[in-house]
């Protein structure tokens, strides 16, 4: 089967500062994976890259086995690092255009979880917290039945509980044979759900391995690792 | 998708345009009642008349005004803003997403060219004026006369310039969006230099009419005539603003396509 991401030699300079430099990754569907590293370390600019909010320098990306556009963004769903809908838009509104636009999205779903947090599909995103945006944009992409979830730091800014809630949210909606990339320097809280980690360190891909791999060949827990490694 | 994008960005356009241009009926009710048939009526300089007129002339240029920069904003936060991330994301062809925008402002801007046209229609096409000047514009815009002709260019300049002039504001959007800083202040700087550019066009091609056509300087010049000399003129900026129109709306698909870098 078609590996769900491929990157090939791929490099992204912004001028002179260069934000990933030949990143070579393969990526197999049905598992968890957690993009960890420092501030300014890349992680960012390669989820935007996969879902083409960016054009490599040079190198290639693949999603199942294509370039990014229309096919690839049928079937990654994407979480960004911040607020991205129209704060005027009610959040109805935002089901009815992910309705209209995403074949594999199910709004049922979208109603299930908002119905679980109490939140009324009528109310306005201006007139929501900041943590409650957050969560409607993360049921909203985690309502889709996609092959590949891209988020980027998704339990950032949020508190302990309301984390709990995504986790649960994520692990609860992803489909087996599907992919979830996540980002986040919150290692400790998402541990326990990945199942591969990649470290990225000023643009270079330096580890790529199973959570498992780690535990058993360094003998200690992935985020004990990650102070380690990056430790100023 | 383009008819789904379109419905979206026009129900999202909407919301600000229709209130904009719900004034213009009371204004051009008040302009016709309060000005120009009070004019009629005093048959002299009336202030309440020249002041309902003057507001309701500077209301509709800044309808106009309003109405195309609020689409070049509209488009600049739909593409290049946060809000992006959801318009790139979306299962959508770059080209129909720049389509989206070029159509959905080019409406909205005929809109308010068609509803300027008529207000001011309605404002001056009273009865006194119109029995005074029937058998006057019978003989001016009549079948094969040169001001009906010249009329009909104006109104094809009119319907194109709405087109040519968002597919300008996109160009120059995206021209702005290649470089690192400063992406507003270049793509205003790139709107002023085209405009510009038309204008030189449009002198060059009046300097270049008069200089071929003596009889500009004919005392005896009728208003026909005039008009059937300068003719030309209008063709040529019709022309260059349908070339220009035509490369900023490639230009634009391009840079989504190849340059798009969403910080």
């Amino acid at each position: 089967m078609t590996p769900i991401l491929e990157c090939r030699s791929l490099t992204k300079t912004y001028g002179n500062f260069c934000a990933l430099s030949d990143v070579n990754l393969t990526l197999d569907r049905g598992q968890i994976v957690g993009l960890l590293g420092p501030n300014g370390s890349g992680k960012t600019t390669l989820i935007k890259l996969i879902n083409g909010l960016l054009t490599p320098t040079s190198g290639e990306i693949l999603i199942a086995g294509d370039a990014p556009g229309v096919s690839t963004k049928q079937i990654v769903s994407y979480l960004p690092d911040e607020s991205y809908l129209k704060n005027g838009m009610r959040v109805k509104d935002v089901i009815r255009l992910f309705t209209d636009f995403y074949q594999d999205y199910i709004p049922e779903r979208t109603y299930d979880m908002l119905k679980s947090l109490d939140i009324s599909p009528d109310r306005r995103l201006a007139a929501l917290s900041k943590g409650t945006r957050e969560k409607v944009q993360l049921i909203l992409v985690m309502s889709r039945k996609a092959q590949l979830y891209v988020l980027d730091e998704p339990i950032a800014g949020v508190d302990p509980a309301a984390r709990d809630y995504i986790l649960k949210t994520i692990i609860n909606n992803y489909d087996e044979n599907a992919t979830v990339l996540l980002s986040t320097h919150l290692i400790s809280d998402i541990e326990q759900v990945l199942d591969r980690v990649l470290f990225l360190q000023g643009g270079h891909l330096t580890l790529n391995s199973t959570v498992d791999d780690i535990r058993q060949s360094h003998g200690k827990s992935v985020d004990a690792f990650f102070r380690e490694v990056f430790r100023c | 998708m383009l008819g789904k994008l379109l419905k979206y960005d026009l129900r999202s356009m909407s919301k600000l345009l229709i209130l904009l241009h719900i004034p213009v009926i009371f204004l051009a009710v008040a302009a016709r009642y309060a000005g120009v048939l009070r004019l009629y009526a005093f048959a002299k300089p009336e202030p309440i008349a020249i002041l309902t007129l003057v507001i309701t002339i500077t209301y509709l240029s800044f309808t106009g005004f309003f109405t195309q920069l609020y689409t070049a904003i509209y488009s600049y936060r739909k593409l290049f803003s946060r809000e992006g991330y959801l318009t790139f994301t979306l299962p959508v062809k770059s080209s129909t997403q720049v389509l989206a925008k070029f159509l959905s402002g080019s409406i909205w801007v005929m809109i308010n060219v068609f509803v300027v046209f008529a207000a001011m229609a309605f404002v001056i096409y009273t009865p006194p004026l119109y029995e005074d000047l029937t058998g006057e514009i019978a003989r001016i815009i009549g079948p094969g006369s040169a001001c009906a002709h010249f009329i009909l260019l104006l109104f094809l300049l009119s319907i194109i310039g709405c087109f040519s002039n968002m597919s300008m504001a996109l160009g120059c959007i995206s021209f702005g969006h290649c470089f690192r800083k400063h992406r507003v202040l270049t793509a205003i700087a790139c709107y002023a230099g085209l405009t510009m550019l038309l204008q030189i066009i449009g002198a060059c091609a009046q300097v270049f009419t008069t200089f071929k056509n003596p009889s500009f300087y004919q005392a005896d010049l009728t208003f026909g005539e005039f008009l059937s000399l300068y003719t030309p003129l209008f063709y040529i900026i019709l022309v260059s603003s349908v070339l220009i129109g035509i490369i900023c709306y490639i230009f634009s698909c391009y840079v989504m396509k190849k340059r798009l870098n969403l910080d």
